[in-house]
């Protein structure tokens, strides 16, 4: 799986990988119980620090996508928890994105084109 | 010319062709880069791309046609040192002059991309394929364990040889022939742990071009170790037992530089073969990073973590300048190639000096002194033993000093008689021997008079 980082986004560098795992997960590109790499081999695959691979791992961890040890490194969590609804975070990113194609023109029935493209 | 210059003749005038069509090589299209520039199929195939590439073309073979027949006037000149340094300045002059059209090449190029509007925004993107971090190791350490064994084998045998024989320039050979092949293999671990290259958005495509890439430098780098290996057991086999220099030596040292060639060839081949397979339709992430290629030759992105990227000039990997490390480097390198430019004005400088500088044999103060440039030799008068005047030479061997047509000096050794001190003018027809020091000294001055003067005046 390929992940391109934009190092001059205002997006820090860690939200960007933990951004692009997730993509990964949802569209089958990492498959349940696939085992990811090691902090320090995707830092100097990357070509950065392993802290911020690190950063991104535990975010990961936390948010419930992936689970770590000592033994076995990082893999992608076989089943997910959680409800069929968005996080308040998750809803209010949405309402923007909404709003945003509305003030630009679009219509209700473009932007659900748009979100079945990656659904 | 005599043999000295034949054997410069030799090993420098094809290195200018070498260079040529390296360079002349890199103007096709590479992964979708036009001398050093990254352009669409559509955007290569117009006539003004197309005319910037002719022209460089056009340009780099005048300026091999020019090269290659400079020499053949000089061959003509007669002194060595003259010679030497003439060679010198046509092989710095071949070293740079094809990078001309190139850069000014890269530079019309990129100015007509900007112009035409081809140019894409340029952000700081990395790609990363994350399913191969770690993962692709080609190089295993039994690869090279048997090369490494066997050089680290014969090494230890010349030096018992060279315990027997007092043969340091030996022992020192074999000890660099020895380490050259750790050397490869140290080269070979550290390419091998290289970051994949992105080059498509499915991971299969990119493991697969690591793999065969990786494969590809393994392969290189054991054959090297392997080549170094034999070359090695070569050399102990080619010098007599009393560590003499036979004619085996010069057969097996032009196999092995023949073999090299071979491999190099073998490579850039091999690698533009892989290239064109996996990089038929371009580039396939869209990238744009022209803007962090200098002239097409030297990257400088220090938003971009890697210390290494594969290179847009030649075969293999590059440094990228805009790092820590990639910086330390250059400067290093800088400093290196500075030094390595500079050195040769001053040997050759020194060599035409030493041809030209006569050497001058005189008692003074009860010394006898033989000079040239500087004081060579200083012997108290009172020292010298057993002063024989020679009309003829024995064979001397050069073991390390000076040997030209009208000027030996240094430390030389005779067959079956052992090391001496030389100081002469071979082309002279009187030599005096003489014993200071328990060291035997061949010695004449710049003329047969001189040396029958110092002669007289030492027998008196």
């Amino acid at each position: 799986m390929v992940i391109i980082l934009n190092d001059v986004s205002d997006v820090p560098v860690y939200q960007q990988i933990r951004n692009q795992i997730v993509i990964g997960i949802s569209d089958g590109r990492l498959q349940p119980g696939e085992k990811l790499p090691t902090v320090r081999a995707l830092a100097e695959e990357i070509g950065i620090n392993s802290m911020t691979v690190n950063k991104a791992y535990q975010l990961l961890k936390q948010e419930g996508y992936i689970l770590t040890d000592k033994r076995n490194g990082a893999r992608v969590r076989e089943t997910f928890e959680g409800g069929k609804s968005l996080s308040g975070e998750s809803r209010e990113l949405l309402q923007r994105i909404i709003s945003e194609a509305k003030i630009g023109g679009m219509s209700k029935e473009e932007f659900i084109r748009e979100c079945e493209k990656y659904f | 010319m005599n043999v000295m210059g034949l054997i410069l003749t030799i090993s420098v005038y094809p290195f200018v062709a070498i260079m040529f069509f390296l360079l002349k090589n890199e103007l096709a299209p590479k992964r979708g880069i036009y001398c050093g520039v990254r352009l669409t199929k559509e955007n290569a195939q117009t006539p003004e791309v197309e005319r910037i590439i002719a022209d460089c073309s056009r340009s780099m073979k005048r300026d091999f046609a020019v090269l290659m027949l400079l020499p053949l006037p000089m061959l003509l000149i007669p002194w060595f040192s003259i010679f030497l340094t003439v060679w010198m300045l046509w092989l710095i002059v071949g070293i740079f002059i094809f990078f001309i059209p190139y850069i000014k090449a890269n530079k019309r190029l990129k100015a007509l991309k900007l112009e035409k509007g081809w140019k894409k925004e340029s952000t700081c993107r990395i790609a990363a394929e994350i399913k191969s971090a770690g993962k692709i190791r080609r190089v295993k350490w039994y690869h090279f364990a048997p090369p490494c064994l066997f050089s680290v084998v014969l090494f230890a045998i010349s030096l018992v040889n060279f315990a027997k024989a007092d043969e340091p320039v030996f022992g020192m050979m074999t000890g660099t022939f020895a380490a050259i092949t750790f050397l490869f293999c140290g080269i070979a671990v550290w390419m091998d742990r290289q970051n994949t290259q992105v080059i498509s958005m499915d991971s299969a495509v990119n493991l697969n071009y690591a793999r065969a890439k990786k494969n590809l430098w393994k392969k290189l780098w054991v054959s090297c170790a392997w080549l170094n290996t034999v070359y090695l057991a070569g050399i102990l086999f080619s010098f007599d037992k009393e560590l003499r220099m036979t004619g085996l030596f010069w057969w097996i040292s032009a196999v092995y530089i023949i073999v090299t060639i071979v491999l190099l060839v073998w490579i850039v081949k091999s690698k533009k073969r892989l290239d064109a397979a996996y990089f038929a339709d371009g580039e396939l992430v869209e990238t744009d990073d022209d803007d962090y290629w200098i002239w097409g030759l030297f990257y400088c992105n220090p938003a971009d973590g890697h210390a290494m990227v594969e290179k847009r000039v030649g075969v293999g990997t590059t440094m990228n300048y805009g790092t820590p490390k990639g910086k330390l480097t250059g400067i290093l390198l800088g400093l290196l190639g500075g030094i390595g430019i500079l050195s040769l004005p001053c040997i050759c400088l020194w060599v035409i000096l030493l041809e030209f500088v006569p050497i001058k044999l005189s008692v003074e103060d009860g010394r006898l002194i033989a000079s040239q440039i500087r004081v060579d030799y200083s012997l108290p008068a009172g020292s010298i033993q057993d002063i024989t005047l020679l009309e003829e030479l024995p064979r001397l061997e050069r073991v390390s000093g000076t040997s030209m047509d009208e000027l030996k000096k240094g430390n030389y050794r005779i067959a079956e008689v052992g090391r001496c001190q030389v100081f002469l003018n071979p082309q002279n027809s009187i030599f005096i021997r003489l014993e200071a020091g328990g060291t035997v000294y061949y010695l004449s001055g710049f003329d047969d008079a001189q040396t029958l003067a110092v002669y007289e005046t030492l027998t008196e």
